[in-house]
């Protein structure tokens, strides 16, 4: 940038009223304005880019590069045609594609949108229609009009983007990209300006903007939604709600977040944190699904609310012991379960609970969700079984698996009690030569009589399958239940993460007199597991399996990266609490909190108040004072040193030159003319002969002298009003 | 620019409404911002409206909270919250880059109708401002292209920058200290009358907000007639008294150099031309000496408005201002002759400016 032409003056004496656009109202742009308008295109867009076809995401790379090429030749043109003219080069936008090929194009790219829009969904399709239109409007502007429509609509792409992707990191950059499109306005209005100057400007103007927004977003209300909006469709992560053998270790490797949970009070033991997602309780030999399936999704609006208050009401549970609060954020997984400790309750409308006593919600969890719940661990679930519901559970596929099913017959009658049957089955597992390991060898068919009798390794599926199904063989009502087992506590952050990797199934039975019971068979093979999460064997096994290309293993070791990556998880949970899981009910509670310290006159709220009483005076006190250079400060030392003088009845008169003001003070009050003449012969130094000569510190060492001279000065005078020469 | 586009298209009843409300705002705007010749612009006589950008930003923000609470995404709520909050901070920001401005008015301006004028003023700004621009509030009359086409074209190398607002001058950066800015009047109607209000335009930050305000600086424009000089070449409008072919003679005559006769020498004055000097006695040495010459007909020209063809009086006028302008040019001496007044024989430029000020005020 140069500062040639700085103040270039326009004068354009020209007809205003001509109605088509003549050459001379296209609007110019220089260079730079350009490149930022192709970069910010560019920067837009990449927030998008996961979420892109292949053709669109070519043909905006390929605009984008054209363009890019254009302009680059374009001022390289004008830099050759007059290399030493520093001046900035205004030209308006080439017509790089003639209007009728623009034309064409979007009508062919909207045509081809449509019919993609099948296998897009509707709101991929429109954010397809929403950027390939910002794409094409960068091939014309013609005048100011569309160069705000092309920065609002760069603004909405960018933004747009936070439908699919709210993780901090993510949002923070977009935050920053959003801002950053006002950059080209800055550039438009004040082109003169450095690159750098700009930027600060923006800068600050956008750190001042924060407190408004976080005030607003604190306190403005938080309201539902208004209409149905087209849902992300993505696949669906986590849990399925089929479970094959062998389903579960796919999960067990991946290092994803499948929830976030904070106790309220204390932290349970890891043991105990069974969270139930899901019942199976449907097998046909190969497969686990949930029963009564057939009647579709739709049946969860079905079942009742997750209140405490309906499950009081209701027969199919007894409400003992105390409750434990805890708050969970589910991560998006594109399903509807939710992840609760037994039995678990929820006061949130959009929270029903099946039969089998496993929460959902109503809708698909697309996008992060935070819910609070209560359980009772000591609860007794279903203290009477429906005759629906226990014969769908000693359901037997007779065909697939006839070794175990002679085995559980053969139980039955050796042990007439269900405890003493459930604890020889354990203890099978846990004496012989039973192995858990995330690689088992392959099974025929999925067959479990395999599994049992055969190679006796795998993991927690094939365990809780294999006992389940042994124990509707034995007569005792059995499902299989999948979640998630434990999780990793986050000291700094003091939440409990649980990853996929933690994904679990087990078994319930149920018996007369305790209703149903959980009774986990990984717990009989490998305890460490259920108590500690993976074994170090596991572990191991777990890191060699992930292991891509270049493995992990030793970075994972390390101390530092373990409490690096804690550090920045515990960020990402306080964003996710906060920031993305601030629901309506939250504000209320945080609202109530305010006011309730505000009644009490909380410290904290006279220390804000006193930190905005504060900031508000160092402002005044900034915007008042006028900024002095030296020279002035000179001035005005002088001038105070003349309202001092005038106090002691020396008035210099207007007419007066300050030479001869110093004369007469020179004849008046001899004793004070030393220092007085200092200062005034400084003044008039200043005044009539610029400091032009002298440095700036020269300068601030003369305002030292000439400050001790006024002191000297004011004593004096302050003697001699006592009569003490 | 939009409003009056607008205007052509209404009817001339909600033109005069138009007027009637214009006419109220301004004698607010008298009270409001008084007249001085020396201003500063602060929080008194600025005034902000959003632009047709910043309402749509505003139904922009708008539309990203509905998209925020229907998709319940806290972070585009909170994008839109940190929008509406930006658009507050911006409309401080363009505030003050108008605000603090110091203005200084040092003269009045005097010009022929239709001709470009420019009036001077010092601006002083404690700190770099951006996007200035200043303008006479000046209604669209019908733009004489054939004058300003000479101006424009002078101007064009100058004036590289976008936008093509006519009969205003646009800072694109103002930097701190004095400045002195040169704005464009054209002059419409012949009398003295007050310059009225400068209106000087902001939309520096992000075109978000047009900040603006309308100063007074107590101005007069003297505006001459307009000097129209073909009365003398037709001849079918010259069908006048014979006093005022006389008239028009003496002065066609006057103006032809080889019927001057010789008058006397007098002592040159600055301001002469060297052709008049007399060059043989400056090479005597008895000094700078000028030769006067006298018309050779009748003597002194008179111009007379009442010997003048028939015409309208603004007719009348202009062959008057031409008259004068013509003779100044060529330093001729004449007296001017209104019904109301009388303009001593003299041929001084303070004559010229006396003469064509009285047919101003006529």
């Amino acid at each position: 940038m140069t500062k040639k032409s700085k103040q270039s003056i326009e004068e354009n004496v020209l007809p205003r009223k001509s109605k088509k656009p003549s050459k001379n109202n296209k609007l110019k742009l220089n260079g730079k304005m350009y490149f930022s308008l192709l970069a910010f295109q560019l920067l837009n867009l990449l927030t998008l880019v996961l979420q892109f076809n292949l053709l669109y995401l070519l043909f905006a790379i390929f605009a984008l590069a054209l363009q890019f090429f254009v302009h680059f030749k374009l001022v390289r043109k004008s830099s050759l045609a007059s290399p030493t003219s520093q001046s900035i080069s205004f030209y308006a936008a080439p017509k790089i594609l003639p209007s009728w090929l623009i034309f064409l194009l979007a009508i062919s790219g909207s045509v081809g949108i449509a019919f993609a829009g099948q296998e897009l969904g509707l709101l991929l399709s429109m954010i397809h229609l929403l950027c390939f239109a910002y794409s094409l409007k960068m091939f014309e502007i013609p005048s100011r009009k569309d160069l705000y429509q092309l920065v609002v609509l760069g603004i909405f792409v960018a933004t747009s983007s936070l439908i699919f992707i709210q993780s901090i990191y993510f949002s923070l950059a977009v935050i920053v990209l959003v801002l950053g499109n006002f950059l080209i306005l800055i550039n438009l209005f004040a082109p003169t300006m450095a690159m750098s100057a700009q930027a600060k400007l923006l800068a600050k103007l956008s750190l001042y903007s924060v407190p408004l927004a976080v005030i607003l977003f604190v306190g403005f209300p938080k309201l539902s939604p208004f209409w149905q909006v087209p849902n992300v469709e993505s696949a669906k992560v986590g849990l399925s709600d089929n479970v094959k053998i062998g389903d579960i270790a796919q999960l067990a490797l991946s290092d994803e977040l499948a929830f976030r949970v904070s106790f309220q009070n204390s932290n349970p033991e890891h043991a105990q944190l069974y969270w139930r997602a899901m019942v199976l309780d449907d097998f046909d030999g190969v497969t686990w699904r949930q029963g009564l399936r057939e009647k579709g999704q739709r049946n969860n609006q079905r079942y009742g609310s997750a209140t405490l208050e309906h499950a009081n009401s209701s027969a199919s549970v007894q409400i003992t012991g105390e409750g434990l609060s805890y708050q969970v954020i589910a991560e998006p997984s594109f399903q509807s379960w939710l992840f609760a400790l037994d039995f678990a309750t929820s006061e949130q409308g959009d929270i029903g609970q099946r039969n089998d006593f496993s929460l959902f919600y109503r809708g698909i969890i697309s996008q992060t969700l935070s819910y609070q719940v209560t359980s009772y661990p000591k609860a007794k679930l279903a203290p009477i079984l429906a005759d629906e519901t226990r014969a769908l559970n000693l359901l037997l596929s007779t065909e697939n698996n006839p070794r175990l099913l002679a085995k559980g017959r053969q139980l039955r009658r050796q042990y007439s009690d269900n405890s003493q049957l459930i604890n020889r089955v354990l203890a099978e597992f846990n004496q012989e030569n039973y192995f858990y390991t995330l690689q088992p060898p392959r099974l025929n068919n999925n067959s479990l009589d395999q599994f049992y009798f055969d190679t006796r390794a795998g993991f927690c599926e094939h365990y809780a399958s294999t006992f389940t199904y042994l124990m509707r063989a034995a007569g005792i009502p059995a499902r299989m239940v999948v979640g998630y087992l434990g999780g990793e506590f986050n000291p700094s952050g003091n939440y409990l993460s649980v990853y996929q990797r933690n994904a679990h199934a087990w078994s319930e039975v149920w018996l007369p007199d305790s209703g149903w019971q959980r009774v986990d068979p990984t717990a009989a093979v490998d305890p460490e597991r259920v108590e500690s999460g993976f074994s170090s064997n596991l572990m191991q096994e777990y890191d060699n399996l992930s292991s891509g290309l270049f493995s992990m293993q030793p970075l994972r070791a390390m101390w530092w990266y373990k409490q690096l990556k804690m550090q920045i998880d515990a960020i990402d949970y306080q964003w996710t609490r906060w920031v993305i899981g601030y629901t309506g009910q939250k504000q209320s509670r945080v609202m109530a909190e305010l006011l309730a310290s505000l009644k009490q006159g909380k410290n904290i709220v006279y220390f804000l108040l006193i930190l905005i009483t504060i900031a508000l005076l160092v402002y005044v006190y900034k915007s008042v004072k006028v900024r002095v250079k030296p020279d002035d400060k000179i001035k005005a030392l002088y001038l105070k040193t003349l309202a001092l003088m005038a106090k002691h009845k020396l008035v210099k008169a207007r007419s007066m030159t300050a030479e001869q003001f110093a004369d007469i003070v020179a004849a008046t009050r001899p004793e004070l003319s030393a220092h007085f003449t200092t200062i005034s012969k400084c003044f008039a130094h200043l005044a009539y002969q610029n400091f032009d000569d002298i440095s700036q510190q020269e300068r601030h060492i003369q305002l030292i002298k000439l400050q001790s001279s006024y002191r000297h000065l004011r004593w004096q005078l302050w003697l001699a009003k006592f009569g003490i020469r | 620019m939009l409003s009056k586009r607008k205007n052509t298209m209404f009817s001339s009843v909600t033109a005069g409404l138009k007027g009637a409300l214009n006419k109220r705002f301004n004698t607010w705007l008298a009270r409001r911002i008084p007249q001085h010749s020396q201003q500063v612009i602060n929080h008194r006589n600025i005034f902000i409206i959003p632009t047709r950008f910043g309402a749509g930003l505003m139904i922009f923000m708008l539309l990203l909270f509905l998209l925020g609470t229907n998709y319940q995404n806290n972070v585009i709520i909170l994008i839109s919250y940190l929008l509406v909050s930006f658009f507050i901070v911006v409309l401080h920001h363009s505030f003050f880059n108008l605000s603090g401005l110091k203005f200084q008015a040092t003269s009045s301006l005097q010009g022929f109708v239709d001709a470009q004028l420019y009036f001077p003023l010092v601006v002083t700004s404690n700190k770099a401002r951006f996007n200035i621009s200043f303008s006479f509030a000046q209604a669209p009359a019908k733009l004489d292209q054939k004058i300003d086409n000479s101006l424009s074209d002078n101007k064009q190398i100058e004036s590289q920058t976008f936008t093509s607002q006519f009969d205003q001058v646009k800072l694109i950066e103002l930097t701190a200290g004095e400045n002195n800015i040169r704005i464009p009047y054209r002059v419409c109607k012949r009398g003295e009358y007050p310059l009225g209000r400068v209106l000087i335009i902001s939309e520096f930050g992000f075109g978000l907000f047009r900040t603006w305000t309308r100063l007074d600086f107590a101005q007069q424009v003297t505006a001459y007639p307009k000097p129209i000089a073909n009365l003398w070449t037709d001849k079918q409008q010259s069908v006048a008294g014979e006093e005022a072919e006389n008239n028009v003679e003496s002065y066609q005559d006057s103006y032809q150099p080889g019927q001057d006769e010789f008058h006397q020498l007098q002592h040159y004055q600055l301001g002469e031309p060297l052709s008049r000097v007399a060059w043989k006695h400056v090479a005597r040495g008895q000094g700078w000496l000028t030769k006067q010459y006298q018309q050779a007909l009748s003597g002194k020209l008179e111009l007379d408005f009442e010997h003048l063809p028939s015409g309208t009086l603004e007719q009348r006028l202009s062959w008057l201002s031409y008259a004068i302008k013509d003779c100044s040019d060529k330093q001729i001496a004449f007296s001017l002759k209104l019904p109301n007044q009388m303009v001593e024989y003299d041929h001084s430029s303070q004559h010229t400016l006396k003469c064509l000020s009285a047919l101003a005020r006529y």
